[in-house]
């Protein structure tokens, strides 16, 4: 059976080194990150007291009524914000959908409205449970997300989000890729959002000592694979990318950014925060991307890694890579995009898969920043401090989360 | 604790339309529209449909006039126009005591 392809015709960006596609792509070509001080909420208690916040407001990530900056929780106006982006550029008539059942949206969050339920909770303490606000449950839920996407945009097709941690994008995009592919659907808005900075989110990452605790230097805190990384840097953004048919966006004259060919998902089944030290679900999972795109390890050219900066995953993944692509690893490019844009928990695998897209699309591998001492346990080529021009044919997009959640996503540079 | 008393039904009808102004985008403020009646005006569905926006609404109202809708919501069967809600909302605390006082942060 030959499969439908399924391309790339848009992208949106909320990141805390850029606020639209534009923007957060000439930062990741000049190695240019948004980290610093967070200056909204009161850290002074937290041991980490930095993060990559995105530089808009909750009024200013508004689109329209501005009712909705008060009855949408952060992250689904970060989620609304980058769809706008991703929607606007794909050139798509969305108010006259041909068949709006053939249209559809997975977006998720790892989280969902967390500073929504700090807020309620102590309304609830304070004032008792008559006070709640009616706003609480369609503010916190994560599936509020793809359900406000699907307001604003009428697509009646499937819509859903997968909430899988750090790798909810990407099994976002990935399934999303796989309506299509299917036969299922014609165009799918797919991706993530997270707004985890908030008191509860800081001081539950840190509980756990997954973050880091660089306070004196914010900017060189996100050091994937360096040797003296200590926990990844917590951020915010959106990442939504608009996957359409190929003959449907062809026949439309869009612009097609590139092509997604590989979906791999799998679990560990291991530990309810740490990777499996084997590396089999992410074996799994980057074997099961290459099967499904058809290709050969040795046909891949760019990886950008999950490389959160924790000491367990940058080890772990290089391992992982070392084992799926054997002599070929060393001839890899694999670079961690968070080193610039702090890990963005459910967002991440829509910006990580935008940043794919455009290394494929521009011919630029995005650097990993902040590599400054060789790590023995992480020994591949992983574009240190400086991107790097060359054409790629393939890009694969790993993100792995909490609950041994891993995910994989291929693309490939669009030539027709 | 504050106590509303005797708070006079011309008062409690500008209360409330500020609060519905606040909330209601589709209801004009005060002076916007001189035809505008407000007494008569339905709020189901003519200036909203969204039963998020009367629970906000009704949740305000309770904080503001320590009054509780425990028979039904504003845009309600009894409560349909704004001026029913100023009537039940009169009745209440000026009719009803004693037993009524106004929310404070308290609460």
């Amino acid at each position: 059976m030959t499969h439908r392809r399924v391309v790339v015709t848009g992208m949106g960006v909320l990141a805390c080194n850029g606020t639209s596609t534009t923007a957060f792509w000439d930062a990741l070509k000049a190695g240019r990150h948004g980290i610093g001080p967070i200056t909204t909420l009161d850290l002074s208690k937290h041991k980490t007291k930095f993060g990559g916040a995105v530089l808009l407001d909750n009024a200013a990530l508004v689109i329209g009524d501005m009712k909705q900056a008060k009855r949408k929780d952060r992250f689904v106006l970060l989620a609304l914000k980058a769809a706008h982006e991703a929607m606007e550029a794909s050139g798509l008539d969305y108010k006259n959908w041909a068949d709006p059942f053939q249209v559809g949206c997975v977006v998720g969050s790892g989280i969902g409205g967390l500073k929504t339920i700090e807020e309620e909770c102590a309304v609830l303490a304070a004032r008792g449970p008559s006070r709640v606000s009616p706003f609480l449950v369609p503010k916190m839920i994560v599936d509020s997300a793809a359900g406000d996407i699907s307001i604003v945009y009428g697509t009646k097709g499937p819509n859903y989000s997968i909430t899988t941690a750090c790798a909810t994008g990407s099994h976002c995009i990935g399934a999303a890729f796989h309506h299509i592919r299917s036969g299922l659907c014609n165009v799918m808005i797919g991706g993530g959002a997270e707004a985890p900075i908030t008191d509860l989110g800081v001081a539950g990452f840190n509980s756990i000592t997954a973050l880091s605790t660089r306070n004196d230097s914010p900017g060189t805190a996100s050091r994937p694979f360096d040797r003296d990384r200590d926990g990844f840097v917590i951020g915010e953004g959106a990442g939504i990318v608009i996957l359409e048919e190929l003959e449907h966006a062809k026949k439309r004259g869009a612009t097609i950014h590139a092509e997604i060919v590989g979906y791999g998902c799998t679990g560990d089944a291991f530990h309810e925060t740490q990777p499996d030290p084997t590396g089999a679900g992410g074996i799994g999972c980057m074997r099961m991307a290459l099967r499904d795109a058809g290709l050969r390890p040795d046909q891949l050219g760019y990886i950008n890694a999950h490389g959160t900066s924790t000491k367990y995953n940058d080890a772990g993944e290089t391992k992982v890579i070392k084992a799926v692509f054997g002599d070929h690893a060393k001839k890899l490019a694999v670079s961690s995009t968070k080193s610039m844009t702090g890990h963005t928990l459910g967002a991440a695998g829509g910006i990580e898969a935008i940043a794919s897209v455009l290394a494929l699309r521009d011919g630029v591998l995005p650097p990993t920043i902040n590599y400054t001492t060789p790590d023995p346990e992480c020994d591949l080529d992983y574009v240190p401090n400086q991107a790097r021009q060359v054409q790629v044919e393939y890009a694969l997009s790993n993100n792995l989360g909490f609950g041994g959640h891993n995910a994989s996503l291929i693309f490939r540079r669009f030539t027709g | 604790m504050s106590t509303v008393t005797d708070m006079d039904k011309k008062r409690i009808r500008e209360e409330v339309i500020e609060i519905m102004c606040n909330k209601l985008h589709n209801l004009p403020h005060p002076g916007d529209d001189d035809e505008f009646d407000y007494d008569k005006q339905a709020l189901v569905p003519d200036i909203t449909k969204d039963p998020l926006d009367i629970a906000e609404v009704a949740m305000d109202l309770e904080d503001a006039f320590g009054v509780n809708f425990d028979e039904a919501l504003p845009g309600e069967a009894g409560l349909e126009t704004i001026g029913r809600v100023v009537d039940y909302l009169d009745r209440r605390i000026n009719q009803d005591r004693p037993g009524i006082r106004k929310a404070t942060a308290e609460d």
